[in-house]
């Protein structure tokens, strides 16, 4: 059968069957009572014919489940259009070729986790030498000098170190919670690179859990990584956007 | 009509910064209301983000975010990848030479109308060439959307005028909101410097990344600083000041670190010069005090204010009831024109 995508339905054992297993907890005591609950929460979410097929007692008078129903809708896959990251990664090997014929220096690049912050272990395991899930780290790019400041380094700082070192790119780690706190932190280096005239002069990159492409777009940094994120990404996109800035001569502004 | 496109017309700017104190505070919303008023007006739009604007959710927080609907005929600018997934029909112009992580960066006309994703350039260089092609191709009016706190746009080197938008989101209590909406709109009236301290102070900056003026006799001796950043060639004012220095000029960021030195060494600090607002990266409290001190802060380029537009609801939390909320922030902001442009109120004439 051929699948309609104007009519996309979850599938379960036939297609456009419409199964789909959910779980949650109800604040409520383990019971016929609690079942009964769980199933018209479940026809509410717009489920037919559900099948609680596991309820636990979680004590304290919690409840929770496993059920199964048929979704009643569906969606049109032809219209979604989602605008995506187009980005090659390059290997080790790659990146330093590509520093080596392309630019024919070192690139510098100091990173920090800034402000409150003190959750080092995102940046450590793009910069440290030994690197990350068998990639190496920055520091080992015989093509880079990577900086690592630590962390709780303020942005005035880490502005000034940045010159000092003449760096190509800065990384910023950073955990942002929903308090905007760590938010607010990431656009101060931002307004400030702004306020001293370097905006322009240096890649801003930032880095953490919670950190999107758009999200870095937003903050006004020129790249951003989440979750998943290995060294040789940052470096792929650090090496190619230099190389592109020195073809089109974007960074000769100050 | 609310009146807020009447005060942009009749001010006679042509660009306007939409800024935010924080997120969620109704930058798009005011963002919207602008297009949808001046297309009723039959007025050439110029679209641009100085983030990421009309998202089909929150990246933080996956709740709904205001999409950005783009009239027929109206200039947008925005990230390849959004070129290509817009639900609005768009004919490319040109190719910037400014990048995104979703790709080079686009200029495109509305063929047909829709809904767009606007992913902008984060830099004010980068903006503000934007800016000017986009007068270049016949808008009449262009609408930068800001992103987050970042007041950047609002760089006088980038736009005519600035709407300041502030929300529930700022604080937790309305007095809060209050306070650090005042604090800012505080530092936006920093006035502009004129004649003989101006003309010094600009060409203290031409010698030099930061400069001390000292009052010898009558006239005005200009010291220039330099060194890698401004920030540290301000830094280094401090040690060089004198008994007859009136003032202290800053061509980069003034920071915290440079009140606390300022006013440890005068009785009576001396004024406090920068090039514009968006450089004062200063607290509040440390402000306060500079000022009962009988400090003063000036600026070479004044950031005009329209008016400020207020979001009286929080989407992770309170909110507040939008008439009381309008009539206190009225009281505590004024001479500046406040709207509400959800519940299109204002007392403003």
């Amino acid at each position: 059968m051929a699948i309609d995508l104007g009519k996309v339905k979850t599938y379960g054992d036939t297609l456009n069957d419409g199964a789909m297993q959910v779980s949650f907890t109800l604040p409520v005591p383990v019971g016929d009572e609690a079942k009964e609950a769980a199933r018209q929460i479940a026809l509410k979410m717009g489920l037919e014919s559900p099948a609680i097929t596991e309820m636990a007692d979680l004590g304290a008078g919690f409840t929770f489940f496993v059920l199964y129903g048929k979704c009643t809708h569906s969606v049109d896959f032809t219209a979604i259009k989602v605008p995506k990251q187009q980005q090659r990664i390059l290997n080790f090997k790659e990146v330093n070729n590509l520093i080596k014929n392309e630019l024919g220096r070192k690139v510098v690049v100091v990173a920090a986790c800034t402000g409150s912050d003190a959750h080092t272990v995102g940046i450590d395991a793009i910069i440290n030498m030994k690197g990350y899930m068998g990639e190496y780290g920055l520091e080992r790019y015989p093509e880079m000098e990577a900086y690592n400041l630590g962390s709780q380094v303020p942005n005035a700082e880490l502005l000034a170190r940045a010159v000092e070192l003449g760096a190509d790119a800065i990384l910023v780690s950073q955990v942002v919670t929903q308090k905007n706190i760590h938010l607010e932190n990431l656009t101060e280096l931002v307004e400030l690179s702004e306020a001293e005239g370097l905006r322009d002069q240096v890649l801003l990159i930032c880095g953490g859990p919670r950190i999107s492409h758009e999200l870095a777009i937003e903050l006004g940094y020129d790249a951003g990584f989440g979750p998943g994120t290995l060294p040789n990404h940052v470096a792929s996109y650090i090496a190619a956007e230099l190389k592109r800035r020195k073809k089109t001569g974007k960074n000769d502004t100050a | 009509m609310t009146g807020l496109d009447k005060l942009i017309i009749t001010a006679g700017y042509s660009s306007i910064a939409i800024v935010g104190m924080t997120k969620n505070v109704g930058k798009t919303v005011t963002f919207n209301y602008l297009v949808e008023t001046f297309e009723k007006n039959a007025v050439a739009l110029g679209l641009i983000s100085a983030g990421y604007d009309g998202e089909r959710f929150d990246r933080l927080t996956l709740k709904d975010k205001p999409r950005i609907y783009a009239p027929k005929g109206a200039l947008v600018v925005t990230a390849k990848a959004c070129f290509d997934a817009a639900a609005a029909e768009l004919e490319l112009l040109e190719s910037s030479s400014f990048s995104t992580p979703l790709g080079a960066v686009l200029l495109a006309r509305v063929k047909q109308a829709g809904l767009v994703e606007l992913a902008g350039p984060g830099s004010v260089f980068a903006l503000s060439k934007l800016v000017a092609k986009m007068f270049d191709y016949g808008a009449g009016y262009v609408l930068v959307d800001g992103a987050i706190n970042r007041l950047a746009s609002a760089s006088p080197l980038l736009t005519d005028g600035t709407i300041l938008a502030t929300g529930a989101a700022l604080g937790p209590t309305m007095d809060d909101v209050i306070k650090k909406t005042v604090f800012r709109c505080n530092l936006f009236m920093a006035s502009a410097l004129e004649g003989e301290m101006a003309e010094a102070a600009r060409s203290g900056l031409e010698a030099g990344n930061a400069a001390l003026l000292h009052r010898d006799d009558c006239a005005l001796r200009i010291e220039p600083v330099k060194a890698t950043i401004p920030l540290l060639a301000g830094a280094q004012l401090i040690d060089r000041c004198l008994r007859e220095t009136e003032a202290l000029v800053f061509g980069g960021a003034l920071v915290d670190k440079n009140l606390i030195e300022v006013m440890e060494l005068y009785p009576i600090p001396p004024i406090l010069i920068v090039k514009d607002a968006t450089r004062l990266f200063i607290s509040p409290e440390l402000y306060y005090r500079f000022i009962n001190q009988g400090g003063n802060i000036k600026v070479l380029d004044r950031i005009n204010l329209v008016a400020i537009t207020l979001n009286p609801t929080d989407p992770c939390g309170r909110g507040y009831d939008p008439q009381m909320f309008l009539e206190r922030m009225e009281e505590a902001l004024s001479p500046y024109p406040v709207f509400d442009l959800v519940f299109e109120t204002s007392n403003y004439r």
